[in-house]
């Protein structure tokens, strides 16, 4: 109990602490057990408890071993493991189209919601993307009395990995495929980022101090540019590759033709307002893929209907439904178990009209066959990045057989 | 390996089993579960290998 005791305020609190970032991401974007923006709010305390916490310990420790005594030296060392986590899946981004970036924009959108694949959520959805890398690699240093390869390669590949390649697929990539390169890669990535974690102790102690002032320039500048390079690669590939390729998506998909059309023609119908005629549009079909093949709906907003109902050319009926957001399992529902069941419930989705009879009595309307709509629908298409305001129409007449 | 990094490597491993136990009741494709248990399994199996063999030495 007292080793416990003893590792736990040598160890224990100072890695909780600086944790809560991976504590954040887990629990709050992962599992959703608690709102991911009151996750980060814990983040923040955390970082403000943390600078109490290493004075008290550097005051009262008489351990020279314990971390918090090393603290800002593993704070820099690890911001290298992070970034070469990225770096060495730049060549797969190239080869593979493999957008290493894309959790970023989640990331974003779930604490700012800003609207997903914009700068807007990936800058601080990168942001995160640091604190929890630099975060993990920290950790390494504080749990770790040796930091040795085997130490750096269990935690930081092994067991990150094995985690990594469960939470991802299964609450992250919800609806994206994610095949076996995937899973290479996000090994290959944290087997790298744990040689940095390893070495970078080496490289500042025993490597550094030989090299020349010279020397030294170019070894700093290597540095700050192997940091930079996986930000500046992603924002200059997102803005390059990425929405290029969503624009000829959401342009494809946003303006398919038929997206809406008629699914019953007028007919009456007996609901709480008594006897009613009523004509069903479908909108659909609304699934798609993104640029990471992710299968989402379209979405629809703002959307007006109106029709006119007629016989002989005098009009019989005037109908009207106004929708402010059509049903869609791409924002809450989008990491739910059953998210693939509700794109596919509501790929095509029924939108029922009402019409109000301009005589007094709905059962005046007697020859249903008789009957001819015509309908228009405006309504704002939103897809992956982009969103376009289209509008629909048609005519339908059961007596001349067409319906569109 | 030290006693006290093995107790670490075990500890996670076993803590992080613990806590992803509930959510494994509904989610789970059987490859992410296997990669989760070759995971699991290296960080209970290696380190202790490490241990017992070389000691304190590694």
């Amino acid at each position: 109990m007292k080793a416990f005791t003893n590792w736990l305020l040598t160890r224990g609190v100072l890695y909780a602490l600086t944790q809560a970032p991976i504590f954040a991401v887990l629990f709050g974007f992962f599992f959703k057990l608690i709102p991911f923006h009151y996750a980060n709010f814990a983040v923040m305390l955390s970082f403000l408890a943390l600078p109490g916490w290493v004075a008290y310990r550097i005051k009262v420790s008489t351990d020279k071993d314990e971390p918090a005594h090393h603290l800002y030296r593993y704070a820099l060392y690890a911001i290298v493991p992070c970034a070469i986590f990225s770096v060495v899946r730049i060549p797969m981004a190239l080869a593979l189209n493999f957008p290493y970036w894309h959790p970023w924009f989640e990331f974003g959108h779930s604490l700012t919601g800003e609207p997903l694949n914009q700068f807007s959520s990936l800058i601080p959805g990168a942001v995160l993307y640091t604190l929890q890398g630099t975060s993990l690699g920290l950790g390494f240093y504080i749990l770790f009395r040796r930091h040795s390869f085997i130490n750096a390669v269990l935690y930081l590949c092994v067991y990150l990995s094995s985690l990594y390649c469960y939470v991802f697929p299964e609450y992250g990539r919800v609806g994206i495929p994610t095949p076996p390169v995937w899973h290479f890669i996000a090994w290959w990535a944290h087997f790298f980022m744990a040689v940095a974690a390893w070495y970078m102790p080496i490289f500042v102690e025993k490597h550094w101090p030989r090299v020349r002032s010279a020397g030294k320039m170019v070894v700093a500048s290597v540095l700050a540019v192997m940091i930079i390079l996986p930000y500046g690669f992603a924002f200059v590939r997102a803005q390059a590759w990425q929405f290029p390729k969503q624009h000829a998506i959401d342009l494809q998909t946003l303006n398919q033709p038929n997206l809406v059309s008629v699914k019953t023609p007028p007919h009456l119908v007996t609901n709480d307002h008594g006897l009613e005629l009523q004509f069903d549009l479908r909108f659909g079909p609304r699934a798609y893929k993104n640029f990471v093949n992710k299968v989402r709906d379209i979405d629809a907003q703002n959307v007006e209907i109106f029709g006119r109902i007629s016989v002989d050319g005098q009009t019989v009926a005037l109908c009207a439904r106004s929708i402010k957001e059509i049903e869609s399992p791409n924002n809450n529902d989008r990491f739910a178990p059953d998210y693939l069941a509700k794109i596919k419930a509501l790929d095509q989705t029924d939108i029922a009209v009402s019409c109000t009879t301009l005589a007094n009595d709905v059962s005046s309307v007697k020859n249903l066959d008789h009957l001819t709509l015509q309908w228009n629908a405006t309504m704002t298409l939103v897809g992956d990045r982009e969103q376009y305001v289209r509008e629909f129409s048609g005519t339908c007449s059961e007596q001349a057989g067409q319906c569109v | 390996m030290r006693r006290s990094d093995l107790i670490t490597h075990l500890s996670i491993a076993v803590l992080v089993f613990l806590v992803m136990i509930p959510s494994m009741r509904n989610h789970g494709s059987s490859m992410n579960l296997a990669i989760y248990a070759i995971g699991f399994l290296f960080n209970i199996v290696v380190p202790s290998v490490f241990y017992f063999f070389a000691g304190d030495r590694t």
